[in-house]
């Protein structure tokens, strides 16, 4: 059923459907309010894009509300101050969104530009190279102040002993290097498309299986974006007995009876029957929707471009003559 | 164990379980047969799934038959359990290095009761990770270097 009515996140209540609610007076007051603030707080922050400034604890962080992502941006473990929110920034995903924010508020065009909301990627490519000199100059001055200190923590890098609060029977010493770290210590960089993998590991009573720390790994289970091979795979090789069995036991490919049937079959009912059964099962459980049967491929394409798609033909029209261009580059 | 559980001995069979198991927890336990925690471990499943029929379902896979498998899910200690739900994978919050899977035997057949049951009632919800129900002095304790992170 259609409503009459929307709720206005601007404005926090609900207001009748139509196009002039966006010009109305009180709604662009609010508008031109939220981004004032907004601005103002990106700009005090960028100030910190040129005079790189090194936080010691977390808790300095600033966490803001970014108005057209609709989060909270929150630090992540990082040295420098406000780090996480120059790299929210030049996400394109916030780019996307202050895009459709845009075209739905519509601000006005004399006051309000989108390039006050995001940074380039050279600006940013600049501040990291920057801050990446900085917090080496920081540690290296870390490290002078007295002589004792300097030999236990250069110790410390050569062989780390990485010690959990439970894990008590791990005494020896492992010579790994600067790049073995603890799960929990998980860095978010943007690049970060390698997933990781386990290279040593220890167990009360647990037998470890032979493990090969060069193998070069392209998707695992710790990679959340991919999809899993047991999705991937559409190899239909020949089937055996245990095969058959199991076919059986998760009840796929049932076989029809071709006989003269009289009256409703069975297979109907007991379809009719799950059906049932399943419209009182919670309908946001996951992989409610999921087509088991949908054969995907690797080079599988979520977007068919042109005029497939919904919206507008302009925004078709851009997204063409961007991809023309990217292929002239 | 072949008596108590479904062995599932390919990578076929596997992708066959995890896609087409309706609305029904699937646990996995990677191991060896030989090996006297997953022993444990599948004596306890064993208990259990006479409890659980209605909302899991259990198979047990030997490690050397899918090396594919093994190293898709980073396996190194055994037993491994590893569950889904309608072809997602469930992670499990228990304050261990690794949410992925369950590593370890479970100590009682209450406790794979409770932990199959959260995780049934989590993925009914829409939840892709839970939290582990057990007591803290019963899950077992291990720890994993991880590279690349």
């Amino acid at each position: 059923m259609e409503y009459n009515f929307f709720f206005c996140e601007i404005c926090n209540r609900n207001q009748e459907k139509n196009k002039r609610h966006v010009y109305s007076k009180g709604h662009r007051k609010r508008l031109d309010f939220l981004l004032t603030r907004q601005n103002e707080k990106f700009s005090k922050l960028l100030t910190f894009l040129n005079n790189i400034k090194i936080v010691e604890d977390d808790v300095e962080q600033p966490e803001i509300w970014c108005l057209f992502c609709k989060t909270t941006i929150k630090s992540s473990n990082s040295k420098i101050a406000c780090k996480h929110i120059f790299l929210h920034m030049t996400y394109e995903s916030h780019i996307d969104s202050i895009d459709e924010f845009w075209k739905e508020q519509r601000p006005s065009k004399k006051k309000w530009e989108k390039k006050q909301f995001y940074l380039n990627k050279t600006v940013i490519n600049d501040f990291l190279k920057k801050s990446d000199i900085e917090l080496n100059e920081y540690k290296k001055k870390q490290l002078l102040p007295s002589n004792n200190i300097d030999i236990n923590y250069s110790e410390s890098i050569n062989d780390i002993k990485v010690s959990n609060k439970g894990n008590n029977y791990i005494n020896d010493k492992f010579d790994i290097g600067n790049e073995v770290r603890t799960n929990s210590s998980k860095n978010s960089d943007i690049n970060d498309n390698i997933p990781y993998q386990t290279v040593q590991a220890f167990g009360e009573n647990l037998t470890c299986l032979n493990i090969n720390p060069n193998q070069n790994i392209i998707n695992n289970i710790h990679n959340d974006n991919s999809t899993p091979p047991w999705m991937l795979d559409n190899s239909e090789s020949e089937s055996n007995s245990e095969d058959e069995k199991l076919n059986i036991k998760l009840n796929i490919n049932k076989k029809k009876n071709n006989g003269p049937i009289v009256g409703p079959s069975l297979d109907l009912y007991m379809d009719y029957k799950e059906k049932k059964r399943k419209s009182k099962l919670n309908p946001k459980r996951l992989g409610n929707t999921i087509d088991r049967d949908k054969k995907i491929s690797k080079n599988w394409m979520p977007n068919f471009g042109g005029i497939w798609n919904s919206g507008p033909r302009s925004t078709t029209r851009k997204e063409f003559l961007n991809k023309l261009k990217k292929k002239n580059e | 164990m072949e008596f108590l559980h479904y062995p599932l001995t390919s990578k076929k069979q596997i992708n066959k379980v995890i896609r087409y198991t309706e609305d029904k927890v699937v646990a996995i336990r990677f191991g060896r047969a030989s090996d006297p925690v997953c022993m444990q471990q599948d004596y306890i499943l064993s208990k259990a799934s006479p409890y659980l029929s209605k909302i899991a379902d259990i198979y047990i896979v030997e490690v050397d038959d899918v090396p594919e498998y093994v190293q898709y899910f980073d396996i190194t200690l055994i037993p491994a359990t590893i569950f889904f739900f309608n072809t997602k994978h469930i992670k499990i919050n228990a304050g261990t290095q690794d949410n992925t899977k369950w590593i370890g035997a479970f100590q009682t057949k209450q406790d794979c009761i409770d932990m199959i049951e959260v995780i049934c009632r989590g993925a009914m919800r829409g939840k892709y990770i839970v939290d582990c129900p057990i007591d803290k002095a019963r899950i077992p304790q291990y720890s994993l270097y991880y590279k690349n992170i």
